[in-house]
């Protein structure tokens, strides 16, 4: 019996299993095929595990694996889910996160980003310098008839408001230290319509625009139409109203008012003035007619005496001269004598 | 193209992929069912470990190492789910048809271990139970630490490095302690009469 011998008692467990690979075990494999007891022990072992062998259960049962594949992808589906769940919180969190902090900045930031837009709007208010005024542009439109400028807008008027100078129809480089309002919008008023400013605060002091407010009122429209009609030379170009009605509204508001009544005077100036016209006794007529017209309210009296001039000066008026006179009876205006002349002449007419 | 071993399967099921779970439990299915019928004596039960001991894989996969070796870690969790069901087992007091026909006779053998397969001839059948039943006698007649290195060998297929990796003991003392069962093993069976008859039959 060899020392070989006694290694391969020693190792016959690694022998009989056969499957791990080392030189010492070969070269014991190979002593078994030459020492007949090694060989001996070798096959009882070999057959003691052969039949051991015979009995390893078959194994677990088809249903019991399919279970565990089945069991394993739901782990792995559930993980998933999990975290693609966490992943889709994760960037839910990241996403609300941004808009906070992209709110709470703009809340901060609100106030220095509002800041900046506000000198333009003090610099807007700060009175102009008087060297750099200038007067308003569109001041000497007064001069006109305010009732023609509203008739006959033009298209290419401009507005007089001192916030737009640039939507003038008249192109005007912008006054220097006077900021055209990018803050605030200029509206201008429709073209040829004439309107105060708005604000209060833009107004220049100067006194340029203080002529810029056109009277729009009824009121100062027709105290300007007054005025404007006692200025002219001559009555038929006053207004677009008929002579007699513009100087019977006259005569009327004098009366009323009670006062001297330079428009009564300048119509006796003119009943005196056609009275000498001895040349054209049509137009001493017409003249004469007109003046009645204007006294007829004021001075009644003197506008019959008119009336019957006029008539004896063109007979062609009688009728409506009549017409006239008739009305002035039914008023209860003149003495009784005053109409037993009226009278008087109408028999004589007739 | 070369098998992917064992470890990469694992790596590919920890990332995701089922299937590698589908070739590991092919791989070790026979094994470690062997492995856990012989421990237990009951097939059944041993089924019911299996699939617990595979349900642990998927639970702990995460805690499998990278560079560790997957059949250690396998049966390293197998033999504590063998030491749970013996703790288990303890207490349970009512007999079932897997439960064990004699508690102090050989372990394996249940009652439905003793009923006739469908279609196997009555010599055969007889057979089949004396050397299962020799089979267990010699399992119940080895020490634990014998029995537990010589069916991780024998059952298992593992090499001795695993084993020992496996045991937790060194690997010398893994091969002697598979020297003595095996030395024990050919004392029962390497005279045997059912080895000699079924040595040629079967």
């Amino acid at each position: 019996m060899s020392d070989l011998c006694h290694v391969l008692e020693e190792r016959i467990g690694e022998l009989a299993g056969g499957a791990d690979v080392d030189p010492t075990l070969e070269r014991l494999r190979a002593h078994a095929e030459e020492c007949p007891r090694c060989r001996s022990l070798l096959l009882q072992t070999e057959r003691a595990l052969e039949i051991y062998r015979r009995t390893r259960p078959a194994g677990p049962s088809g249903a019991t694996l399919e279970r565990l594949r089945h069991q394993a992808r739901s782990v792995l589906l559930q993980e998933r889910r999990a975290q693609t769940a966490w992943a889709w919180n994760r960037r839910l969190a990241v996403a609300a996160s941004f808009v906070i902090v992209a709110g709470l900045g703009f809340y901060l930031l609100r106030g220095q980003i509002e800041r900046p837009a506000a000198p333009p709007l003090i610099e807007h208010r700060n009175p102009i310098p008087e060297e750099t005024r200038e007067p308003a542009p569109s001041a000497p439109k007064l001069e006109q008839p305010p009732e023609v400028q509203a008739a006959e807008p033009r298209p290419d008027a401009g507005s007089v408001s001192p916030l737009a100078p640039e939507e003038a129809g008249e192109a005007k480089p912008p006054r220097e230290g006077y900021a055209p309002a990018q803050p605030f919008p200029a509206v201008s008023p429709p073209a040829g319509e004439v309107r105060a400013p708005q604000r209060r605060d833009v107004v220049p002091q100067s006194s340029a625009p203080a002529k810029v407010e056109a009277p729009s009122a009824p009121a100062e429209f027709a105290r300007a139409r007054s005025s404007d009609l006692a200025s002219r030379e001559r009555p038929g170009e006053m207004s677009r109203e008929s002579p007699a009605d513009a100087y019977e509204s006259s005569g009327r508001a004098a009366l009323t008012a009670r006062q001297p009544n330079p428009v009564v005077a300048r119509c006796r100036e003119l009943g005196s003035q056609a009275r000498r016209n001895e040349s054209d006794q049509v137009a001493r007529g017409s003249a004469l007619l007109a003046a009645a017209d204007c006294l007829r309210a004021a001075e009644p009296e003197e506008a019959v005496d008119l009336y019957l001039e006029a008539a004896s000066a063109d007979p062609a008026l009688r009728s409506s001269i009549e017409q006239r006179l008739l009305d002035l009876q039914e008023s209860n205006v003149l003495p009784q004598a005053v109409r037993d002349r009226i009278a008087e002449w109408s028999r004589g007419g007739a | 193209m070369t098998e992917r071993s064992d470890e990469e399967l694992m790596g590919a099921f920890v990332a995701g992929q089922a299937e590698a779970f589908d070739l590991l439990l092919q791989r070790h299915q026979s094994g470690l069912f062997a492995f856990l019928a012989r421990q237990l004596g009951d097939s059944a039960l041993a089924e019911d470990l299996f699939q617990e001991v595979f349900l642990r894989v998927v639970r702990h996969r995460h805690q499998f190492r990278s560079d560790g070796r997957f059949a250690p870690w396998l049966y390293q969790i197998a033999r504590h789910a063998c030491v749970d069901q013996h703790r288990r087992a303890r207490l349970r007091a009512a007999d079932s048809l897997d439960h064990p026909a004699q508690r102090d006779g050989p372990a394996g053998e249940c009652l439905a271990d003793r009923m006739p397969a469908a279609g196997e001839d009555p010599e055969a059948q007889v057979l089949r139970a004396e050397l299962k039943a020799a089979v267990d006698e010699f399992l119940t007649e080895l020490p634990s630490e014998q029995r537990e290195v010589f069916l991780l060998r024998t059952d298992a297929e593992l090499s001795f490095p695993e084993i020992a990796e496996t045991l937790g003991c060194p690997l010398d003392t893994a091969k002697s302690r598979m020297r003595y069962a095996v030395a024990t093993l050919r004392r029962r069976f390497g005279i045997h009469p059912v080895a000699r008859v079924s040595g040629g039959g079967r």
